[in-house]
Parts: C-alpha cells; structure tokens; sequence
C-alpha cells in the first residue's frame, strides 16, 4: 500500500457525504496531474461505511465509451442485481442476435445496441439503458458509491453523458453515490447542482504534513530537507513523493 | 538531502526539467535489469508480466520478479483490469527521451509493443495496437491502410466512442510529432470524423482541415478528395451551402482522376443535395441521375435508395407527383431489401405525403401507420412526430376532429422532448385550427399564438404568414376587424414575402370581406378582384367560386343586379363542377 499525504478537509467531506450529514451526494475532485487524486480516491474507498456497496470505474480505460460503464458496474455489484438492464439490451438485440452473458461479450452487446447511425435512435436506446440500470441501482437494499477515476481520459461521447444524463439520474436515485475525480471535471448541470459539492485540490504546502508522511513512510529525512523539497516543487505531491524515494535509493546505494 | 541532487535542482529553470533529474536520478538507483525493464514499461500505456515478458524478451526468466519491484516505485500506478502503468508525467517525461536520445530503442520497443497487441482479441489492445503502429517507419503504407481499414470500420459500424478514444489516443503521438505525415493526416481525419458525431461541426472542421494540409503534403489525391468531400458535409450541416458546392466539385474532380465509382456517386448525391436546397432543383435532378447511374453499376442498393428517394422528393416539390411515386416506391423495395427500417419508414411518410396531396387519404393514412410502426421500432421520436402530426392533418381533413387533436397533442409532446421549435409551431397551428373548428377561440387564440412566436424565433415567414391570418380569422369572428385587418395586412406582406400566391389569395379575400363590414365597397372590391384573379392564376375553383360570391354581395348591395346575377351564377358553376 501506498502512503497518504493528509488530504483532511476532502476525507471529512466524503465521510458526512456517505453517512448523510450533508444533502450532496455527488462529489467532484478536480486537480492537475501528480497531485494525489486517484489516492484520495482509494482513501475513500476504504473507508465507506460497512453496509455501503461501492464499484470503481477508471475512465482511462474506457475506449468503448458508455458501453464499459454499464458493464464494469454491472461486473463490480454483481450481473445477477441487474435483470432490467439486461432485459432493455435483449430487446434492443431481438432482431436475431443472441444476447451472451459473459463480460466481455456482454459489453460487446451494449456496444452492438448503442452502435447506430441515427443519433436520435441512438439517444433513445441509451436513455431506455439508462433508465433500467439506475432503475436497477435502486433496487439494491443498501447504499452504492460509484467511483470514476480520470474523467479527463474518458472519451467524449462518455464524458457528456456523464455530465449530463448519468448525473441526473444519480441526483435523483437516493440510495446512489458518485465520486468523480479527473484533470478536468464534469461541468455544473441545472439537474444536479444542488445535488453535488466540487473540491479542488491544491499543493500541500505545509512541511508538518510531508514530515509526518514521511515518518510514516520511513523516509529518514528532517524537517528541514523536506521544507526544501516542498519549496522546490512547490508543493507539488507526486514529484515530492519522487524525490523521497530517489534520495532513500541514493543512500542506500 | 544530498548537496549534489540540490544543487542540480537550484540550476533548473523550468518544471520539466526539475522533474526530469528527480526522475533520472530515480532511475539511476536501479539495477541495470530493472532500469531496462522500466523504460520497456513506458512505452505502452499499461503493462502486466506477459507484457513486460513480450518488450523484453531477453528477461523473460526474471520478469515475475522485475514487475514486483516496479510496482514498488513511486510512479506507477494500478490500471484497473490491465495491470499497471507509469504515471502519466514521468511516462511523457521518458518518452521524450527515449524519442530524442535513443529513437532506435524507441522504435524497436513500440514494434515490439505493436506485435503483441495486435495479437490480443479486445478493442483497447486493437486501439493499443494502432497506437505504437503509427511511429513504425519500416513500412508506412502498409500501416497506413491497418490504420485506415481499422478506423473506417468503426466508423461504418457507428462505434462513435471507440473512434474518438483511438484518435484521441493516436493524437499523442501526432502532437509529440512522433507519426508519419501520412498518419497524422488519417488520424486528424478520423478526429473530425468522431468530432462531427461527438463535439460538433467547428471541432470537426479544424481537424479535417488539418489533415487536408497533412494529404497534401505527402500527395495523396484520395485522402484530398475524401478530406474535401467531408469539409463539404460538415459546411453543408452548418448551412455554408457555396463552400460546401465548391468543396464537393473539388473533390468530384480528384475522384474522377483516383477515385472509385462510388467515391464518384457519393460525392454526386452530395453536390445533389446542396443543389436542392438552393433550389437548383434541375441541376440537382440531373446529379442525382448520374449518381444513380453508379450506384447501380457498383451495385450499391443503400445508395441507390437514399438516391432515389431524393429525385423523388425533388419530383414532389416540383409537382411531379406520379413520377415521385414511381421512385419511392422503387426506393422502398431497396430499403427492404438492405432492411434499412428507418429509410423504410421515411419513404413510407413520403408516400403518405404524395397520396394525401392526391387526395387518396385512406392509403395516405394506411402508409403512415406502417411509418409510425417503423419509428416507434428504431426509436426515432422527431419521424414518429412528423408521421403523427400528417395522421392528425388527414383526420381533421376527414372530419375526425377529435382523433386529430390526439395525435396533434402526442405529435407535440415528441417534438418538445426532441426541441424542434418547427415541428412545434406547425403542431400548435393545428391544434389551433382544429379548436377554432370547435369554437375554443380562446384556446385557438393561445396556442395560435405561441405558434407565432416560435415562427418568429425560427424565421418562417410562411408559418408565421398562416398564424396571422388564422388569428385575423378568430378575431374577425369575435368582432375585432380592425385588429384582424391589422393581422391580414401583416400576413398579406409575408406572403408577398415568400411569392405564396394562394395565401395572398385569401388573405385578399378576408380583407374584402372586413372592408365590406365596413361599408367600405370600392376598396372591398378591389381585393377581391385582386384575389380572383390569383385564385384563376394557381386554379383554385373553390376559391374563385368564394371571390365570386363576395364580389357578387358587394355588387348586390350597390344594386348591381345584373353584375351580381352574373358573379352568383358563375360562382355556382364552380361550386357544382
């Protein structure tokens, strides 16, 4: 496991996120690359409540686009939670295709209903596919956290239904909670803003932060040689975390 | 903190280069396998063992333990369902120096990449594949037409999202100037492809653009002219109609010099359309033959379809009604054939549009239904509006009134949910209508005018022209004449406006009809006579037969007898034949 610098004001808003002591259930995380995103977000998962179900999407390896969101959810909560999904594809796919059940096929079915040349047909399967996954998601007897890493990666056609139609069905699906963490972030939506918090995260300027991940990492550095490295990369937490490591190797050559 | 490290990084002046000695001094604390095997794992955008075991054939033996110890350093991540992979930055920061410091190294390890992936059966591997493909110079045409072949089948499968993660992904390598002119030029021509169908036209347009400076760097008169014919759609959508004309006539000319008799066809179909649009409806005609001519030498059924329908629809607009159906009906065989259901259901409206036009309501009606069968099949709401507003049309023609305003509500309901303020405006038009039918002024009034503003909001002269003049006609029941004068005026100009003579016609005759309320007979009468004589000018018995009538009444009440026995009679005849 990797280390963890303090990120304490987003770990606080997550944890009254996710026992609801505030109303938002959409959290938004938005920050330039190497500043620790993808580790906060695996912070969050371990520490959802116990009766939470939660399911994570990197959108860096989404090249199918909308298709591999349905189906890694799907995979992740389990194929059997979702028999209206897999009714909606089936009906889309009666024309003589055989629906198949195993993962890769079954996002190659997804694929096959959302490939067509029309856009407004094309918008009707995908708004009946959405529909009947998130009809799904509230079935569950428990609460869902969603996790999608690198928004910035996610294809185009992906990232604007995230925005859009994916998120208003989240705003109004109340048992469904959604992190999305990326260089860029989804833009503010009429249908969830009031529905969703955004943080950006910034650099960790403060040199107590580093030291005290630096103990707890086993780096054998004082106070001062970290400040240094804080005010050279300005705070910066992937190359700081970078320097560390290449200076303990240094020594211990 | 090392003296030596510090001092290296107080000399630096930019980002990049901070990160690169941190990282170069990282890389230079591994062991000489480890340090190989690292820059092997920057390469691809993920890796596993069997990856890594692939890139670095010569460590084969230790591999399992080389990919324990990478996963330890602090710039590599967990891919989700993959394996691993650098970090972004520091993956850029090596690939700049592989390319630069060690392009043999480079080129040998993103071969050895592309002979893997391309073995793997899943699309990110193909896309993989494609990606480490496009920096190979061995053989740049061959990977050319892999690169083609690959893209032109996601986009003639519409698998939209795929080809924009493999042009975005390729575009890495286009923008660290790594891919051959002839690459580059492709991938920007799929970017625009994925753009059109994904961002929108603008973002489409620049990227074409830029593979046109690309093709015709290298030469390439097919991509040109693919390029120019697709430059040419994208102006087309965005209503640059001349562009759009001289795009395509460029491009029919390469075609005609390396192309094949389909890029001919298709290019031909094209110029056909933009030529209706600017009402060169015989040239148009004449490019869609010649199209048609090829598709059927190629034996393309789809083209000749879509090819045939669209002489048709210049058939009907041309009052060629008979011939249109002749082609329709062709078109329709063809749609069935290739089981194209939407170009099925189009066809099917379109015949239901002749035949309603020539008064053969129960088969308009019938083929309208099996339309709206089709739509609601594929699921396309803005045809199942349109079909449901001409069911309404011929239902209040047929006094089924009732059934009219169902379909009428339903029809928009569904261009509402599509935000087509046209088909919305034409939609309240009837409504209105059918409610005035019903004495609901108020409520003819309200949606009559809603119409208006949407009318307005799009710039329909002639839908607005009809709002007017039923609004004139509500007001003119309710005692308002002059403010339905004020109506029949303004209408009367945008009629003028768009040469509708019929509409002139009537608006003429309504306003006779309030003047001669007004006891104002002379002025009456020369509106009528104006209107009489457009009503003989488009052949409208019905119409002549009304202005006759009226003119008659004007001419009774100056006890005209003679005149007015002569208009009452004349009236009759039309009326009785």
């Amino acid at each position: 496991m990797k280390h963890f610098v303090n990120r304490t004001n987003e770990m606080k808003l997550f944890r009254q996120m996710v026992i609801r002591d505030i109303s938002q259930r959409i959290l938004l995380i938005e920050a330039p690359a190497g500043y620790g995103k993808t580790n906060l977000l695996l912070q969050f998962e371990r520490s959802v409540p116990e009766n939470m179900k939660s399911a994570w999407v990197d959108l860096k390896s989404a090249q199918t686009g909308i298709p591999y969101i349905f189906s890694r959810i799907r995979r992740k909560l389990g194929e059997a939670n979702f028999p209206r999904l897999a009714t909606a594809v089936q009906q889309f796919l009666d024309g003589g295709i055989q629906v198949r059940e195993n993962v890769q096929e079954g996002q190659d079915n997804l694929i096959q209903v959302l490939s067509v040349p029309d856009d407004s047909v094309r918008n009707f399967r995908l708004m009946t596919l959405q529909e009947a996954f998130f009809c799904d998601l509230c079935y569950f007897q428990r609460p869902i956290l969603l996790i999608l890493d690198t928004f910035n990666a996610a294809p185009e056609s992906l990232a604007q239904w995230v925005g859009g139609g994916f998120l208003a069905e989240v705003a109004d699906a109340s048992n469904v909670f959604v992190v999305i963490a990326g260089q860029t972030i989804p833009r503010v939506s009429g249908e969830w803003t009031n529905c969703h918090h955004a943080c950006r995260l910034t650099a960790i300027l403060d040199p107590d932060e580093w030291y005290l991940y630096a103990k707890d990492a086993g780096f054998p550095f004082n106070r001062d040689q970290i400040s240094m490295a804080v005010m050279i990369f300005e705070g910066w937490p992937a190359k700081i975390v970078e320097t560390f490591e290449a200076l303990v190797r240094e020594q211990a050559q | 903190m090392t003296e030596d490290l510090l001092t290296k990084l107080a000399k630096t002046t930019t980002d990049e280069e901070r990160s690169w000695i941190v990282t170069e001094s990282l890389l230079n604390t591994l062991s000489p396998e480890l340090l190989s095997i690292t820059w092997a794992a920057a390469v691809p955008h993920w890796f596993d063992r069997e990856i890594l075991a692939a890139l670095r054939p010569e460590l084969s033996d230790q591999v399992q333990d080389l990919y324990q110890q990478l996963q330890t350093l602090s710039f590599v991540e967990v891919f989700p369902g993959r394996g691993h992979n650098i970090h972004e930055l520091t993956r850029k920061l090596m690939l700049k120096r592989l390319w630069y410091e060690a392009r043999d190294e480079f080129l040998k390890l993103s071969k050895q990449s592309a002979n893997y992936f391309v073995k793997q059966n899943a699309s990110e591997s193909e896309i993989e594949w494609l990606y480490h493909l496009v920096v190979d110079e061995e053989v740049p045409e061959e990977n050319e037409n892999q690169l083609w072949n690959y893209s032109s089948d996601l986009n003639n499968s519409f698998r939209y999202s795929e080809l924009d993660a493999l042009s975005g992904i390729l575009m890495e390598q286009v923008e660290a100037q790594r891919a051959s002119t002839f690459s580059s030029a492709t991938i920007h021509y799929r970017r625009g492809d994925a753009a059109r169908r994904i961002y929108g036209q603008r973002e489409a347009l620049d990227n074409y653009k830029q593979a046109l400076t690309f093709y015709r760097e290298v030469g390439t008169r097919l991509g040109e002219a693919n390029t120019l014919k697709a430059i040419g759609d994208v102006q087309q959508f965005l209503d640059q109609w001349s562009e759009a004309l001289a795009n395509y006539e460029q491009a029919l000319t390469f075609y005609r010099e390396v192309g094949t008799r389909l890029h001919i066809a298709n290019v031909l179909k094209a110029i056909g359309d933009v030529q209706q649009f600017l009402d060169q409806r015989s040239e148009a005609l004449a490019n869609y033959e010649q199209a048609l001519t090829f598709y059927r030498e190629v034996g393309t059924r789809l083209g000749e379809a879509n090819t045939l329908k669209a002489i048709g629809d210049v058939q009907q607009f041309l009052d060629q009604r008979s011939e249109a159906l002749a082609n329709y009906e062709q078109a329709l065989t063809f749609y069935r054939e290739v089981g194209t259901r939407l170009g099925e259901a189009n066809t099917l409206k379109a015949i239901g549009d002749v035949q309603q036009f020539l008064d053969q309501r129960s088969e308009a009606l019938a083929n309208y239904g099996q339309a709206l069968t089709f739509y609601r099949e594929v699921g396309t709401r803005l045809g199942e509006a349109s079909t449901l507003k001409a069911i309404g049309d011929v239902q209040q023609f047929l006094d089924q009134r009732s059934e009219a305003l169902a379909n009428y509500g339903q029809a928009l309901t569904f261009y509402r949910e599509v935000g087509t303020r046209l088909g919305e405006a034409n939609t309240l038009k009837a409504i209105g209508d059918v409610q005035q039918s019903f004495n609901q002024w108020s409520r003819a009034l309200a949606n009559y005018g809603q119409a208006l503003t949407f009318y307005r909001e799009v710039g329909t002269r002639l839908g607005e022209a009809n709002t007017l003049k039923a609004i004139g006609d509500v007001q003119q029941s309710f005692n308002q004449r002059s403010e339905a004068l004020a109506n029949y005026e303004q209408a009367l100009t945008f009629y003028r406006d768009v040469c509708d003579r019929l509409g002139e016609a009537n608006t003429l005759k309504a306003i006779g009809d309030v003047q001669q309320s007004f006891n104002q007979r002379s002025e009456a009468l020369a509106n009528y006579e104006q209107a009489l004589t457009f009503y003989r000018e488009v052949g409208t018995r019905l119409g002549e037969a009304n202005v006759l009538k009226a003119i008659g009444d004007v001419q009774k009440s100056l006890s005209q007898w003679s005149e007015t026995l002569t208009n009452y009679e004349q009236a009759l005849r039309w009326v009785l034949d």
